[in-house]
């Protein structure tokens, strides 16, 4: 299976994939990420633009060998080899998947945060966005609008 | 006063040690301990966003000026991803690009330090570059990756600016690539080198030092960019400076040659070591030749360690993952 994403999707994601930018609910004030046209606890529709720490705790990885990544990734295993999968809870709210970067041996409960990086380049275009990295408790940017 | 009031480094974790280089090559680089490796998804682009990300606090930007050699595009605007990852952008924020010699991170700055002084907007300074290609073999070996963010305020809380002056030459044959190439090029006669180095640091130098009534002895640090020791050591003497002022605030040894970011970071390296009232030379040189030279005094939130704290907890890699790593096996 591959991650292929258009040039245009990319386009229209960008504000979530390399700004965090999620959605809150006015009703109900859940957080959604990947923003979405509706709470994902309540089916409000009034959301607004929130923008995420990015910090979160790891609940589960795995590892992706060479042989097993989707195309798009070859260039990056074929220069860095194989690489971690993780799923993260994000600290308000939202679960998300994403590569994991510099870390070697991933724990359970690992505190991560998003960092911007490449994920592939098709059609001359570089494809960027976040992955995580070990959060080694470094001060970051607060939640807000 | 105008001046800088944030600074952050980044550094990716790879890292090539000398004494990996000389179990392999056979000899250790001059002057180099260590240098920090790219990964295959980090560019100039995720390094400058990284060190932007250091910089604590959401100070609403009026402008940002990026500085690379190393850019994944020859042609584009692409501080675009950067203003995207500080949540900045839009038809608010004015931004400039830099990108032909080492001189534009100090080309950056001295963009920024104009545009909040004429705005009264806060503006940010990014330079960030990996290791360019290069057929020469021990030009490659000292090429570094890392990043360096500055916060230009009205207030400039870690250090003011005083004033500048700048220098421009032509010397043909130095530190280049041809259009429609990519590859670093050099004619390679040291002499020359050093000589031109030397004659567009002290004509950026000695007219600011005029100025201001100044003589290098005012001066606790002169900051240049991460070259080699013998060109660095040859500079500082030119312009009347000493080891002693110039050295201490060299990251070489454990960045390797940072291209755009070489000046910034040996800044930030001053910041960390300067007590508050201690006056601080920058100078950013380009190949080709030009040089800026800027200077500061240290405020009372200077010191913060930025540079170590991201120096800190590099993973070593072995030789063969090096070459691997920068795509050359």
């Amino acid at each position: 299976m591959g991650a292929h994403v258009s040039v245009p999707m990319y386009r229209r994601t960008l504000a979530a994939r390399v700004g965090l930018e999620g959605r809150r609910c006015y009703r109900c004030s859940a957080v959604s990420f990947p923003p979405r046209g509706a709470c994902g606890q309540c089916r409000g529709r009034s959301l607004t633009p929130v923008r995420l720490s990015g910090v979160g705790t790891l609940q589960a990885w795995t590892y992706i060998t060479a042989a097993g990544a989707p195309p798009e990734f070859a260039a990056q295993v074929r220069r860095d080899g194989g690489y971690h999968v993780g799923l993260v809870a994000l600290q308000e709210g939202p679960r998300v998947a994403g590569q994991l970067v510099d870390v070697s041996d991933p724990e359970i409960g690992q505190p991560v945060r998003a960092v911007v990086r490449r994920l592939y380049e098709e059609e001359g275009v570089v494809r960027y966005g976040f992955k995580f990295a070990p959060h080694m408790g470094e001060q970051l940017p607060a939640e807000g609008v | 006063m105008v001046g800088l009031a944030a600074y952050g480094c980044y550094f990716p974790a790879a890292r090539l040690t000398a004494a990996e280089t000389e179990r392999v090559w056979g000899s250790p680089i001059a002057d180099l301990d260590s240098k920090p490796v790219a990964a295959a998804d980090e560019d100039a682009l995720t390094l400058a966003a990284a060190a932007a990300a250091t910089i604590d606090g959401d100070a609403a930007l009026g402008s940002m000026s990026l500085a690379s050699t190393t850019l994944p595009y020859r042609r584009r605007v692409q501080i675009g991803v950067l203003a995207r990852a500080l949540r900045s952008g839009g038809d608010s924020l004015f931004t400039t690009e830099h990108t032909t010699s080492a001189r534009a991170g100090t080309e950056a700055l001295a963009v920024q330090l104009l545009a909040v002084r004429a705005s009264g907007r806060s503006g940010m300074v990014v330079a960030a570059d990996v290791a360019s290609p290069t057929g020469d073999a021990h030009r490659a070996a000292v090429l570094g990756a890392g990043a360096v963010a500055l916060l230009v305020a009205e207030d400039g809380a870690v250090a003011t600016f005083e004033a500048s002056a700048h220098h421009v030459a032509e010397d043909p044959g130095l530190d280049f690539v041809p259009a429609g190439e990519s590859a670093l090029q050099d004619v390679q006669v040291s002499g020359y080198t050093q000589e031109a180095l030397g004659a567009a640091v002290r004509g950026a130098v000695e007219p600011l030092l005029h100025r201001l009534g100044r003589t290098p002895s005012d001066y606790r640090f002169l900051v240049l960019g991460t070259m080699p020791g013998r060109l660095l050591d040859a500079a500082a003497r030119g312009c009347g400076f000493t080891r002693e002022q110039s050295r201490p605030v060299w990251a070489f040894p454990s960045t390797g040659d940072l291209g755009a970011a070489g000046a910034l970071t040996n800044l930030a390296l001053a910041l960390d070591t300067a007590e508050p009232g201690d006056r601080i030379l920058l100078v950013g040189y380009g190949a080709g030749s030009g040089a800026d030279a800027l200077s500061f005094t240290a405020g009372e939130s200077a010191g913060r360690g930025a540079v170590a704290r991201a120096l800190a907890g590099g993973r070593p890699v072995d030789a063969l993952t090096y070459l691997r790593m920068t795509g050359r096996i």
